[in-house]
């Protein structure tokens, strides 16, 4: 097996804002990170990356606490357009006739809403986000996604489902809760944390 | 219609950003996928500083075959194709209700999945699993 691996440095710069108990606000940009050269990039005379390259994003995110229980979310981004990037033709064997790839400015956006059947225990998701194509002949895809947590002991549970067409993926998570993180600092500082 | 799936745990001690240490262990489809490790400083009240590293990659210790099943789960996952290798996450609070952070990244991405075909099976509609990616 031919293997290559590309290293590239990115960096990402965020502001969150607190309006009120109620509202949140935030900003994010993702600089572009170059991680394959253009034709140098080829196995076996099968040239996958013409030219690898994720984005510039910036994505404007809002939070709003409608009620104790009830969390809404949505967040829209923008993705730049990349520099010469393209992908191969429908014919994995040749380098040939590549297909543009991410020419123009896309715009993604996510919603979602959380609601805690019993505060700090037991949370119920649903969302929903778009996913546009970078190729020309790749449709756009539009995902709904749900998920649910459960917090008992030192331990927060989660589970979540990501679904569109031709996408399915299921996840599992286990994770300290915040009950642990607050016993670990009072057992090394002796002091309450919220 | 695909069906993989993730398991993720993360472990610490102390919160991060209050001197402690992270490991996230994260599993693809039956196979351990990469384990990340990490610690932070509070630097002062206003100010986190944390590290963040790869410390295992299946990607780059697989056979061909188990290559192809990881990337099965990777075809649609457009930021999955790289994954940090190394993270340093700065936060500052200047003011009580701003947070400004500034994440600086080694971002890595592994030329195997292309060697074969992304689902495991033969079909020229492979390449649009490429073509989901930012490339």
């Amino acid at each position: 097996m031919i293997q290559n691996t590309f290293l590239a440095p990115g960096y990402d710069i965020g502001l969150i804002y607190k309006f009120s108990e109620r509202f949140r606000y935030s900003l994010t940009y993702y600089s572009d990170v170059d991680l394959g050269g253009k034709d140098e990039v080829s196995v076996q005379g099968y040239t996958p990356f013409h030219h690898a390259q994720l984005p510039q994003r910036l994505y404007v995110g809002s939070a709003v606490n409608f009620t104790e229980n009830w969390l809404g979310v949505l967040d829209v981004g923008l993705i730049f357009p990349n520099s010469g990037a393209a992908v191969p033709g429908t014919d994995l064997s040749s380098s040939d006739d590549p297909i543009p790839s991410g020419t123009s400015y896309y715009v993604q956006y996510h919603a979602g809403l959380e609601y805690y059947v019993v505060p700090k225990t037991f949370a119920l998701r649903i969302g929903h986000y778009y996913q546009p194509s970078r190729s020309e002949d790749d449709p756009d895809r539009y995902h709904v996604t749900g998920g649910l947590e459960y917090v008992f002991w030192y331990i927060k549970a989660s589970t979540a489902v990501d679904y569109a067409k031709n996408y399915f993926n299921f996840s599992l998570s286990l994770a300290p809760s915040a009950k642990f993180w607050a016993a670990g600092k009072k057992a090394m500082t002796g002091k309450e944390t919220n | 219609m695909p069906g993989w799936w993730d398991a993720t745990i993360d472990l610490g001690f102390l919160k991060q950003g209050v001197s402690g240490v992270k490991t996230r262990v994260q599993a693809k489809s039956n196979k351990l996928a990469y384990v990340y490790g990490g610690f932070g400083f509070k630097i002062h009240d206003w100010m986190d500083l944390s590290f963040g590293a790869l410390l295992y990659n299946a990607y780059q210790n697989t056979s061909e075959g188990q290559v192809v099943s990881n990337l099965s789960h990777l075809q649609d996952t457009s930021l999955d194709l790289q994954y940090d290798v190394l993270a340093v996450p700065v936060s500052f609070r200047p003011f009580e209700n701003l947070l400004f952070g500034v994440n600086f990244r080694l971002l890595s991405t592994s030329e195997d999945f292309t060697t074969t075909p992304l689902d495991g099976s033969k079909g020229a509609d492979d390449s649009k699993y490429i073509s989901r990616a930012w490339i």
